[in-house]
């Protein structure tokens, strides 16, 4: 402690400018990191990758197929080789319920992405561009908004005769409004912080501002939005079906397995049992998987 | 030797992170004697503001917790108090002022249900007394028409006027103590000198002690007695404000004043700079905080931390004033 | 010698809807009203005023973010202001904006790299691929940032690093007329003397003439070569920074002087300032400042002071000058 070459100065190069030491991180890391520690997220996400791959590749290691009838072997209980049991006309459960899920997610995502890009392009314009135009817009949205979207989905469905591509059109031209009303409120936001004036003030013009500053920056809530929004379409594929303006036979969705189990439910229950499940189970790990996303990308819990 | 009011001893609060542990502070102690302004310098991210939170016992729990180190009030250590002592010490013993004034007073409610309220939990009055000692109080922060403001909510008033209201509240229950955390910061400048006169008037009444808690260093000057210096959740110079501001010992309170440009200098010459930026809390420097960016940094520097030097009057935490370095002429 | 900028009765009306149901009883708040002035290339006007006194309006006008009311901007002897965004575009690489908040000035989604790029793809400017990142590189070291840091999110820069890319950003298309609107008031104290020097450093190389809004005076002073103190969207005193600072005329500019704090504990503690709310028993008068001056009078009603000479390069507008 007394020597003292340790009060001779301090040479230059190792006087460095400390800089920040943290990972590059961008925006989607940044999410990914916070969304893996919540835990009820990440059993979501997993649910829905297991369900995914159940419904996709299961069928090819079933030794049945969804719409081979076996009129010898119909109504029987879960059993070893049929492990749902079969319908009333002998088919195997189990690669129906698998079909089942490849319709019901596939609806699910193409009616949300039709509904995301919809939803998106509205909103921004409408957000964007604001006074009388974005009251117009709005206008609209609210008068499509308080039209019950089921009436508007079956009378599509009637005019349009049931099939999966008018599912698809029906659903995904239905409730875009949810969708924009929450882009054109992030953009309305938005449009009025620094970036975006800096933007203008570089010489962008309004339609290079909304798509390359505003719409990126909106990614957060949409995503979240869009994965919430997944359940709701599975939901209303399955209650289209239940109804009856769904898919076809022998075709087979989780709604119309469903509809086809109630009708035997006092006898035969474990037909309604494992298409409902499936259903609760998949539109749960949206849902969980959606919460933990908003929690992941709330701005506010940056820096 | 007079009984210091509050004793600070060896404080350490942390906050835990995604990114790991910021040690917010890392061992502040100083003291301070009844009806004393202390001034708390310092930039962000030095640990002032938490200093003031963690003497309240202030810190959010998760993610923050205080680690180490004593609050004594008297004979009793606050950090040890039960939550009844609390309500007894905050707002009655202890009052605190904060930056914003806008989302400290709640919009819903009149001034006079806020104002009202700490006279109502600390002391027993009737509504006709609290409603006269409102009064009271308002005519003490110079607001000319107490009867109306009492009626009006916080968005009708300006921001001095709701940061007279904060001082008010604060005062209510006639503290041994006031915290102020950034009184002025987000007030103009002709508010801030109003706010500033306002406090040592109201000082000089009630003999409260006062800790301003600011990265203004021209404020401190109108107000203080003492300053404390803080860089990277440390005290590096602790020292009377007249002395503090004609010869400041330590280099980063040097760079600071030379930093600052004056209305009244007349020379044109480039402002002086600290290079470099304030470290990252995580992963402090070893040795000295400040030893990257310090001019007269040293071997030692970055193989020790100081401790508080006591030299002149004044406590330093610098190698540079170390009696064993050759060449030192300051004993 | 022709002034590189030039404004002319500028006005800013805002129109305020106190009550929503009824929408055509808007009060009307000039924010900006007819301010006037010019700025000489190479020179530094600094703008101060508090909290309302519409500086920060006044820049936004000036860079063609808000269409003024009424009134006209020269930029280097051309009016722009009854131009079309179009017509200006081409106009922008000549006049630029530093913003206050460093973190909400840059596109969070987009890299350094990128933002500094953006001007020079809305202007064309760009040869291939190469030039672009050569240029954007460039950039970044006449700001004093390490040009590998290009690829990185504004989040990983500290605040004053974040300044100097806003700063690269206006520079990367050759602007001649920079406003800074507060651009070190977010920044530390030890930061903001790094930032300022920067941007002197800069002035001198390039020949700039910046406008600079501020609150903070004695980062005014230290700056601008002139000053120009506004009061509820109207100037009340404009000269030359050594006149101004030396003999302060309009009583709204002594206040001000008198209400900054220096760090000198001896002068500070001897102010004395007026710690009363104000009065509202005055009668109004049409001059903005009659509710606070102490030297008011009955001369004061005689109707609008406007901005008038009272000594070489030295404009008041107070009746009692």
């Amino acid at each position: 402690m007394n020597n003292p070459s340790l009060f001779s100065p301090l040479p230059k190069e190792s006087v460095h400018q400390v800089e920040k030491a943290r990972p590059s991180l961008n925006f989607w890391q940044d999410g990914w990191s916070r969304l893996r520690c919540n835990k009820i997220a990440m059993v979501g996400l997993f649910m829905i990758l297991l369900i995914s791959l159940f419904s996709f590749l299961g069928p090819f290691l079933v030794p049945y197929t969804y719409e081979k009838t076996d009129l010898t072997n119909t109504f029987l209980s879960p059993t070893w080789q049929h492990w749902f049991g079969t319908d009333e006309l002998g088919r195997d459960v189990l690669v129906r319920v698998m079909w089942g899920g490849r319709i019901s997610l596939a609806v699910g995502l193409v009616a949300s992405f039709i509904n995301l890009v919809i939803g998106v392009v509205y909103g921004g314009v409408s957000g964007y561009f604001g006074g009388k135009v974005d009251e117009f817009m709005m206008r609209i949205v609210d008068i499509i908004y308080s039209i019950p979207i089921l009436l508007i989905v079956i009378l599509l469905m009637v005019i349009l005769k049931p099939g999966l591509a008018n599912i698809f059109l029906a659903l995904g031209i239905s409730y875009w409004v949810g969708m924009a009303r929450i882009v054109r409120g992030q953009i309305l936001s938005l449009k009025e912080q620094e970036f975006a004036l800096a933007a203008k003030m570089l010489g962008a013009t309004n339609l290079q501002v909304l798509f390359k500053h505003l719409l990126p920056n909106t990614i957060g809530p949409i995503t979240v939005s869009v994965t919430l929004m997944i359940p709701n379409a599975i939901f209303f594929e399955a209650f289209l079906s239940f109804i009856g303006l769904g898919v076809s036979a022998p075709m087979a969705s989780w709604g119309v397995l469903a509809s086809d189990g109630i009708r035997a439910i006092r006898a035969y229950p474990y037909l309604l049992f494992f298409p409902a499940f499936f259903i609760c189970l998949t539109m749960l790990s949206f849902n969980f998987l959606g919460d933990g996303l908003r929690d992941a990308f709330d701005p506010r819990l940056r820096k | 030797m007079p009984t210091p009011l509050l004793r600070i001893e060896n404080l350490h609060t942390e906050f835990r992170t995604l990114f790991g542990v910021v040690k917010a502070v890392r061992g502040i102690s100083f003291d301070v004697m009844p009806g004393e302004t202390i001034g708390i310098v310092g930039e962000s991210g030095c640990g002032k503001s938490v200093t003031g939170l963690s003497i309240l016992n202030l810190i959010p729990n998760p993610p923050g917790l205080i680690t180490d180190g004593a609050v004594w009030w008297g004979q009793e250590n606050l950090l040890a108090a039960s939550k009844r002592r609390w309500i007894d010490i905050r707002g009655n013993k202890i009052a605190m002022i904060f930056q914003d004034p806008m989302s400290s007073l709640n919009p819903v409610l009149t001034i006079r249900t806020q104002l009202g309220e700490i006279l109502q939990v600390h002391t027993g009055q009737s509504s006709s007394q609290i409603e006269a000692e409102c009064i009271d109080l308002l005519n003490k922060v110079r607001i000319r028409n107490p009867k109306e403001v009492l009626r009006q909510y916080p968005h009708q008033l300006s921001g001095g006027m709701r940061q007279r209201i904060m001082i008010a509240i604060a005062i209510a229950c006639k503290p041994d103590l006031i915290i102020a955390d950034e009184p002025t910061t987000s007030l103009d400048v002709t508010v801030q000198a109003q706010m500033i006169d306002l406090l040592r008037e109201i000082q000089a009444q009630m003999n409260t002690a006062i800790l301003l808690i600011t990265h203004n260093l021209a404020v401190v000057a109108g107000m203080c007695e003492r300053v404390l210096v803080f860089y990277a959740g440390k005290i590096v110079e602790d020292a009377y404000i007249n002395d503090l501001y004609t010869q400041p010992f330590h280099p980063y309170t040097q760079g600071l004043l030379k930093a600052v440009p004056r209305l009244n200098s007349s020379d044109q010459e480039p402002l002086a700079t600290i290079p470099g930026s304030p470290p990252d809390l995580i992963a402090p420097p070893s040795g000295c905080a400040f030893h990257p960016r310090c001019p007269l940094a040293m071997q030692i520097c970055a193989k020790e931390e100081p401790g508080l030097l006591s030299i002149k009057g004044r406590k330093v935490a610098c190698w540079f004033y170390d009696p064993r370095r050759a060449g030192n002429s300051i004993k | 010698m022709k002034p590189i900028l030039e404004v002319k009765n500028l006005t800013k009306v805002f129109h305020v809807y106190s009550n929503p149901f009824l929408p055509f009883a808007a009060k009307a708040i000039p924010a900006v009203n007819q301010v006037s002035f010019s700025v000489q290339k190479g020179d530094t006007l600094g703008i101060v005023g508090e909290t309302g006194c519409g500086k920060s309006t006044l820049g936004r006008m000036i860079v063609k973010l808000y269409p003024p009311t009424s009134g006209e901007v020269i930029l280097d002897g051309v009016p722009v202001s009854s131009m079309t965004e179009n017509e200006f575009r081409p106009l922008r690489k000549k006049i630029q904006m530093i913003f206050q908040d460093p973190y909400l000035s840059l596109d969070p989604r987009m890299t350094a790299g990128e933002i500094i790029g953006e001007s020079y793809k809305i202007h064309n400017m760009a040869g291939q691929m190469k030039d672009l990142c050569t240029l954007e590189a460039e950039m970044m070291q006449m700001v004093g940032l390490n040009s590998e840091q290009l690829n990185r999110y504004p989040h990983e820069f500290s605040g004053g690093q974040r300044q100097r890319i806003g700063l690269a950003r206006a520079l990367a298309v050759g602007a001649q007329v920079i406003i800074c609107d507060e651009p070190v008031s977010a920044l530390d104290v030890s930061i903001q003397a790094q930032i300022i020097n920067l941007f002197k450093e800069i002035q001198d190389r390039l020949t700039l003439t910046y406008l600079f809004i501020s609150h903070d005076l004695a980062m005014v002073k230290y700056i601008s070569t002139h000053v120009a103190v506004m009061y509820l969207g109207r100037i009340v005193e404009m000269a030359t920074r050594d006149e101004l600072f030396a003999h302060p005329v309009h009583p709204y500019t002594q206040m001000l002087l008198q209400a900054v704090p220096e760090p000198d504990p001896a002068k500070e503690k001897a102010k004395k300032h007026e710690i009363w709310t104000e009065i509202a028993e005055k009668q109004p008068s049409p001059c903005s400042f009659f509710a606070r001056c102490k030297r008011s009078d009955r001369s004061c009603h005689q109707g609008l002071p406007g901005l008038h000479e009272i000594g070489p390069g030295h404009q008041v507008a107070c009746w009692k000058a």
